[in-house]
């Protein structure tokens, strides 16, 4: 049942297609076997319309003598034994006025066969070279009578449409399978391989080595494998292309921007002009060595810096030269110092320098010669020499537990000293 | 009687002759009468008629006034003449007369009937006999084997010309052929006919067809004759007392008692 509820609506076209050709090849020898059924049944009828024609000509004489001769009895016979002829269905005989003499049939009306046909011929008797008509016969046979005839005909003609379909059915299930419905599916299983692997570099491989439609198919799966291969390659190839050059630039940016982020800190942390320290890093990078001095139980000083009548600079030389003062200066300070010192523009003309484990004395050796430095340079712009000098305050924290800003605030002090006391001195 | 049942009593009477002593019937009174069918002489019984013509109510009339009862058996003359020859018919009523006497069987001296012969003609035919000249160009009918054309050799030799066979139509058959002859003549089939005039006569009464037909005379020139035969199986003495009471009865019949059978059947002798 469901193999024929499968044939009748089948989901796959291979069977569709099997549905429609055994479909179409059927009627067509089932019309086929009709057109063969309904020209046997022809011819045969023919041959019986044929014989019943011979059978009148052998019987037209003696039922011509018996209507003559008023022969009832021969009449009877002959009629008698036509009727029990195998071919003969009935027997009509007419007088000359078309009225029924003798009608026999060897049926019964209530099974009458299907179609009758007949056979008619003039009765007559030939007298002084006269014809002298004497009535009509009248022969009938009928389908069954061709139907009995034709049966053996129609059995071989019945069987041999039905082993033709049978074995041009099985053949074409035979042949559709070994040539098509076989290598497809293996095309299809292999399609499937490489679509569910996603392994384009596989090749589809039939065991099929004819050169045919399949075999071309195969050819073109495989160049289109072998193209999407060359496309997948070269779309790799782009995406790494462009993943390096992503990457080339990020990190191209990202350096420019560790740059830019080392000039912001250094902005941040420096002075613009002298490249030193400014006021706030200054001071929070030596708050920070301070606590770490008084950790270890170590001095530390705090040198504080003004260039003496640096107003007068500027306004004698103007204010490029006075930068180029302020940079000469940090200049020569950085000469004089350690890896380990803070040295920073804490305002205007105003420089500190802290010294960690650095005691008072130490502190006032290198102010000194700090002072002496700077008073002893000159410096060459424009065609003028410029000389200027610089008073110092020193403050130390001695084991002190004392804070940045009143280190400053103590250095402060000493400076304002240092310049009460004539400037280009260090008061300590 | 239907036709299977023709043939099947001969066969049936056969077996019971067969077992049953010869002797034994003939010192009986039974008579076994053996004869075909010729009206108006002899006719089988049938539904329609027990008439069984004028020989067998002769016959019947003279062996039963002796004692006799007769036991008839309705058979083709050719059996019949069969059954004779074998002894299982003692005799057979009308059987043509020749001189020859036939070994198996014994004529009685008594002709039962001298007949003449007759043409039918249709009834606008003013054509009569008067020789074999005169039928020459008229298409006449015949029955194959019928005797009554010997009674003119002239007239045998006529028909059995094979030049005058376009005129001559032979009608084949039994005890219809004289039935349809004369149908054919009414249609204009033939011209005519010639047979015995009490034949005739008979046939064209039953038929009634005289207003069509008529029979002519004189027919042909000499007369025919016809006697009942008797088995020579019959002992000498039974059977001469046999013939002799026919020959007896027959004469006895003559004129008015024969005249009175005829007209039973409607026919009367003419000459």
């Amino acid at each position: 049942m469901l193999v024929f509820s499968t044939f009748i609506r089948p989901k796959n076209l291979s069977q569709k297609m099997m549905r429609v050709i055994f479909s179409i090849y059927l009627g067509v020898t089932c019309l086929i076997t009709g057109i063969q059924f309904l020209t046997e049944y022809l011819k045969t009828q023919d041959s019986i319309l044929s014989e019943l024609k011979q059978l009148e000509e052998t019987v037209r004489e003696p039922i011509s003598s018996s209507l003559w001769q008023y022969n009832q009895n021969q009449l009877g016979v002959l009629v008698a034994g036509l009727i029990k002829m195998p071919i003969i269905e009935g027997v009509d005989i007419f007088d000359k006025h078309a009225q029924t003499m003798i009608s026999k049939r060897s049926f019964t009306p209530v099974s009458a066969p299907t179609s009758i046909f007949d056979t008619k011929a003039d009765l007559s008797w030939t007298l002084n070279d006269q014809q002298i008509f004497l009535g009509s016969l009248v022969l009938y046979s009928s389908s069954e009578v061709v139907l009995d005839r034709v049966l053996f005909g129609f059995s071989l003609i019945a069987i041999t449409a039905i082993i033709k379909l049978s074995v041009l059915f099985w053949l074409f299930i035979w042949a559709f399978d070994r040539y098509l419905a076989r290598p497809l599916k293996e095309l299809m299983s292999q399609v499937n391989e490489v679509q569910l692997n996603q392994d384009v570099s596989k090749r589809i491989i039939l065991s099929n080595t004819d050169s045919n439609e399949l075999s071309q198919l195969q050819n073109h799966m495989n160049m289109m494998l072998s193209a999407i291969e060359k496309d997948q390659q070269q779309l790799l190839e782009d995406e790494q292309a462009k993943r390096n050059w992503l990457e080339m630039a990020v990190a191209k940016r990202t350096e420019e921007l560790q740059i830019l982020n080392e000039k912001l800190k250094i902005l941040a942390k420096n002075d613009s002009l002298t490249g030193i320290l400014n006021r706030g890093s200054f001071f929070e990078a030596a708050e920070h060595l301070l606590l770490l001095s008084q950790r270890r139980e170590s001095p530390a000083s705090f040198i504080l810096m003004d260039l003496d009548n640096f107003k007068i600079v500027n306004d004698t030389f103007g204010h490029f030269s006075g930068d180029k003062v302020l940079i000469h200066f940090t200049h020569t300070i950085h000469t004089f110092l350690r890896e380990s010192d803070l040295f920073g523009r804490l305002g205007g003309e105003e420089f500190g320098i802290f010294l960690s484990d650095t005691g008072i004395d130490d502190a006032y050796q290198l102010a000194d010669k700090l002072r002496h430095a700077i008073s002893n340079s000159a410096l060459e712009i424009d065609g003028e020499t410029i000389t200027y000098t610089v008073s110092i305050g020193i403050e130390s924290s001695e084991l002190k537990n004392i804070s940045i800003d009143e280190l400053f605030k103590s250095a402060d002090s000493k400076l304002y000293g240092a310049k009460d006391k004539g400037r280009n001195y260090v008061e300590r | 009687m239907s036709k299977d049942k023709k043939t099947l009593l001969p066969l049936l009477f056969m077996l019971f002759l067969t077992g049953t002593s010869t002797a034994n019937i003939y010192h009986t009174k039974t008579l076994n009468v053996c004869y075909d069918e010729w009206p108006p002489m002899t006719m089988f019984t049938s539904e329609e008629s027990a008439a069984r013509g004028v020989v067998i109510d002769m016959l019947d009339q003279i062996y039963t006034s002796k004692g006799y009862t007769p036991e008839y058996f309705e058979v083709p003359l050719a059996r019949g003449l069969t059954m004779v020859a074998d002894g299982l018919c003692d005799m057979l009523p009308e059987y043509v007369y020749s001189k020859n006497s036939e070994k198996d069987f014994e004529y009685a001296t008594e002709a039962t009937f001298v007949y003449t012969s007759a043409f039918v003609v249709r009834r606008d035919d003013s054509w009569v006999y008067n020789g074999i000249q005169s039928i020459k160009g008229k298409r006449i009918a015949t029955g194959p084997g019928w005797d009554y054309s010997s009674m003119s050799v002239a007239y045998q030799n006529y028909i059995d010309d094979p030049n005058n066979s376009n005129l001559v139509e032979l009608i084949a058959g039994k005890d219809d052929v004289v039935d349809r002859i004369l149908r054919m003549i009414r249609e204009g089939r033939v011209d005519l006919y010639a047979d015995n005039d009490l034949v005739l006569q008979y046939v064209l009464n039953r038929l009634n067809l005289n207003d069509d037909l008529k029979i002519v005379r004189p027919g042909l020139e000499n007369k025919l004759m016809e006697i009942p035969i008797f088995s020579k199986k019959i002992p000498l003495a039974k059977r001469q007392e046999l013939i002799k009471v026919w020959n007896e009865g027959r004469l006895a019949m003559k004129g008015k008692k024969e005249n009175m059978l005829l007209k039973k059947y409607n026919v009367t002798f003419e000459e």
